[in-house]
């Protein structure tokens, strides 16, 4: 082998192993010297055949409703590929949730850098990957992650993935932990042997070894019904912006259930989809559907004193047709 | 030309032509001299260097599948250290042991650790970004390799990636993507051409094909049948160029591998549904278009080129025979692609193609006692008969007659066979 030509090999393999120094060495950073943040997740489980089980997660900063968020009407139509970035804002015990959306780098603040991986058309979501929706595990706990965020006893419960996040806002999972707060929803035990419309059982469990509080009234102004990929929910009215009284709080002990009963056919219920307000079971009769609790951000700087859980905790999917 | 493989019939013949008075032995020996070089015989290297990367390739992906498991008790650094140390031990053995094939192969395995690499580090750190990028930058690894080395087997590892990140892009992202296509062919076309590998530039050829397909399929829906029918002529056309080559023996690798690309469209041709969606195309303004042009413009030019160079133009009626074949089919594609829009045209040249080069191989097969030749002849007419059994022939007369004249072809075509054979037995004989 000629002296040019060893020095070429030479090169090249240093190339091969300075690109997988390079790789490494550039996540290394991000997990040493970024900022931790927890997001809430719905995962599901396929397999890479190159890289093993892994956990897809869908964060709700994945699909992007104009309509709904602050700094995104001015950014729609945006192209696919073109990058974006996803403002985000603590709402307590280290997990944060998106704040607005924005097509420069701000300058201060925790921020993700995304790319639209699918544009929105006529009132659709802007699709937006952020290179964090994906968590590799050994084979075999796949499911198990599945199944234990499906619900243990009926209750589902949301995976807090741990994000480092360094000032660029590139992002890497470096690891996952489960909510305390626990959500059911199930038909609710028929009154007199029929029940005439569809009514549903809500159940909040806390399933940490410590007390946790939810808030709940008279309206159930807590909880909002969703139609799974529609931008459709239900009223906001009677309860507007949610202004939680002291009675309103729940403190629930360690394995302590919070139960109540939502009626369907009650207006309260009904859906928004943009021609105004319509039954659930004439607007998405055969769609999926989920109860999602919101703790109220009004109550936020209140609550102090009582470990109240906040954030969105949402249900697994259900559909009318299995209630009928 | 090299596929032309008739200096063992041309002597039977000289020598014949002799016996008969035709020729006189000074008109003899200029005859033999005029065809001095039979074509050089293609290799595809030797078994033990193909199987040693075979075990190498399985290996690596043996590597990767263990690191797949993603051993949660296992720290991550002890799993990237272990790649590492890989990478540098395969190199650093490849560097230091002396037998070629053996420093070849552990480079090879040095190339599959670092993929192994990139896909242990995505999933290490749970990458999710844009995954064919791993593909991009291995095969770029590969390629570099076999560009060093130089080793045929990094040449084909690489080559094979770079389609699969090719086509991964296209399918799965709906992006149009050229890269693979581009690289190939200035890279590893003129990579395989200097290292004198039919098997590389075979493998070349038909990744080139399948990234066209993919590229053209996302380009216009109906195009890539089009595209590779172009392609395919191309290979065709490329062979008439060897013999000014330095490198005369790649032409048989050009035909081995555009010769049944060519049969196999054709046959699709010769079915209405496929002729249809090429009539759909719009020649003009669909997407596809500038490409299609710009191919039929290399092509027409290539072959004026074949056609006006003395040294390159066609000389035995077999030859000419052969090129007509070629454009006719390539004439109607023009004109379909101009505007012309008739199903049956297309139709007819294809299965006048087939049915023509059937004749043509079976007329080379009992000229040379070519069997193989003789056998591919006939197989193609029985399948193109085959074919047209149901959307030709409604008449059970008319299918009766077609069948008749298959069998007396056959016949003829195994009795000229087997008096050639006689012949040539006679001869060397006398001899």
């Amino acid at each position: 082998m000629s002296r040019l030509r060893a020095i070429l090999l030479l090169l090249a393999i240093a190339a091969q192993l300075g690109t997988l120094a390079y790789m490494v060495a550039d996540k290394e950073a991000i997990i040493r010297h970024g900022h931790t943040v927890y997001l809430r997740t719905l995962p599901l489980d396929p397999r890479d055949p190159m890289r093993g089980d892994y956990v897809r997660l869908a964060y709700s900063l994945n699909q992007l409703y104009p309509s709904r968020l602050p700094g995104l009407q001015g950014l729609v139509p945006a192209r696919r590929g073109e990058v974006v970035y996803a403002l985000l804002r603590p709402v307590g015990d280290g997990v944060y949730e998106l704040d607005g959306i924005a097509d420069r780098a701000p300058e201060s603040g925790v921020f993700l850098r995304g790319r639209v991986q699918a544009e929105a058309v006529a009132g659709e979501a802007l699709r937006v990957n952020y290179g964090i929706e994906q968590l590799f595990v050994e084979q075999g706990q796949g499911i198990d992650i599945e199944q234990r965020q499906r619900g243990e006893a009926g209750f589902r419960r949301s995976m807090e993935v741990a994000l480092a996040v360094d000032e660029q806002g590139r992002a890497i999972v470096t690891g996952y932990r489960w909510a305390p707060l626990a959500i059911s929803v199930s038909p609710a035990p028929e009154i007199d042997g029929a029940a005439a419309t569809p009514r549903l059982l809500v159940q909040l469990k806390n399933l940490a070894d410590y007390p946790l509080a939810v808030v709940d009234n008279a309206e159930h102004c807590g909880v909002v019904l969703t139609v799974v990929n529609r931008l459709a929910s239900s009223a906001a009215a009677p309860c507007g912006r949610y202004l939680v009284s002291r009675e309103d709080i729940i403190e629930l002990a360690p394995g302590a259930v919070h139960r109540f009963t939502i009626d369907l056919a009650h207006r309260r219920w009904f859906v928004d989809g943009g021609d105004g307000l319509q039954d659930v079971r004439e607007f998405a009769p055969v769609s999926s559907l989920r109860l999602v609790y919101r703790s109220p951000a009004a109550l936020q700087e209140a609550s102090a004193e009582i470990n109240l859980w906040r954030g969105e905790l949402h249900s697994a999917p259900f559909s009318l047709r299995g209630f009928e | 030309m090299t596929s032309d493989n008739t200096k063992p019939w041309l002597r039977a013949e000289i020598a014949q032509w002799l016996r008969e008075g035709i020729i006189s032995d000074e008109q003899a020996q200029r005859l033999l001299e005029r065809y001095p070089s039979t074509p050089e015989p293609v290799e595809y290297g030797g078994g033990k260097g193909v199987f040693a990367s075979l075990g190498v390739l399985v290996f690596g992906m043996g590597v990767m599948l263990l690191f797949a498991y993603n051993w949660a008790e296992m720290h991550r650094y002890a799993k990237l250290g272990s790649i590492f140390f890989g990478v540098a031990l395969s190199h650093g053995l490849a560097a230091l042991i002396k037998d070629p094939r053996v420093s070849s192969s552990l480079h090879l395995l040095g190339t599959m650790l670092f993929g192994a690499g990139i896909w242990l580090i995505a999933q290490v750190y749970h990458f999710s970004a844009h995954y064919p990028d791993g593909f991009l930058l291995w095969a770029m690894a590969a390629l570099l390799m076999a560009w060093v080395l130089p080793s045929l087997s990094q040449c084909l590892l690489g080559c094979a990636l770079l389609t699969l990140w090719s086509a991964v892009e296209v399918l799965e992202f709906n992006v149009l993507h050229f890269w693979a296509l581009a690289v190939l062919l200035l890279l590893q076309l003129p990579w395989a051409y200097w290292q004198r590998s039919p098997l590389a530039l075979t493998v070349v050829l038909m990744l080139l094909a399948l990234a066209l397909l993919v590229n053209s399929w996302h380009l216009q829906e109906g195009a890539a049948l089009l595209h590779a029918c172009l392609l395919a002529a191309m290979y065709l056309c490329a062979e008439h160029f060897s013999p000014r080559m330095s490198w005369s023996g790649c032409g048989s690798v050009f035909r081995r591998v555009g010769l049944p690309l060519w049969l196999a469209l054709m046959l699709i041709f010769s079915f209405a549904d496929a002729a249809n969606i090429v009539v759909q195309l719009d020649g003009q303004t669909g997407a596809a278009a500038p490409l299609t042009w710009s191919m039929l413009f290399v092509l027409g030019a290539a072959w004026l080129w074949v056609l006006l160079d003395k040294s390159l133009r066609p000389r035995s009626p077999i030859q000419i025979a052969e090129c007509a074949l070629l454009l006719l089919p390539l004439l109607v594609l023009a004109a379909i692609s101009g505007g012309v829009h008739k199903v049956g045209m297309i139709m007819t040249a294809a299965n006048l193609s087939v049915l023509a080069y059937g004749v043509l191989f079976i007329v080379r097969g009992t000229s040379s006692l070519d069997r193989r030749q003789l056998v591919l002849g006939c197989g193609l007419i029985v399948l193109l008969v085959g074919l047209r059994f149901t959307d030709l022939f409604e008449s059970l007369l008319a299918r009766a007659g077609v069948f008749l004249l298959l069998g007396v072809l056959l016949f003829l075509a195994g009795l000229r066979y087997s008096r050639q054979k006689q012949r040539r037995l006679q001869e060397q004989r006398h001899v």
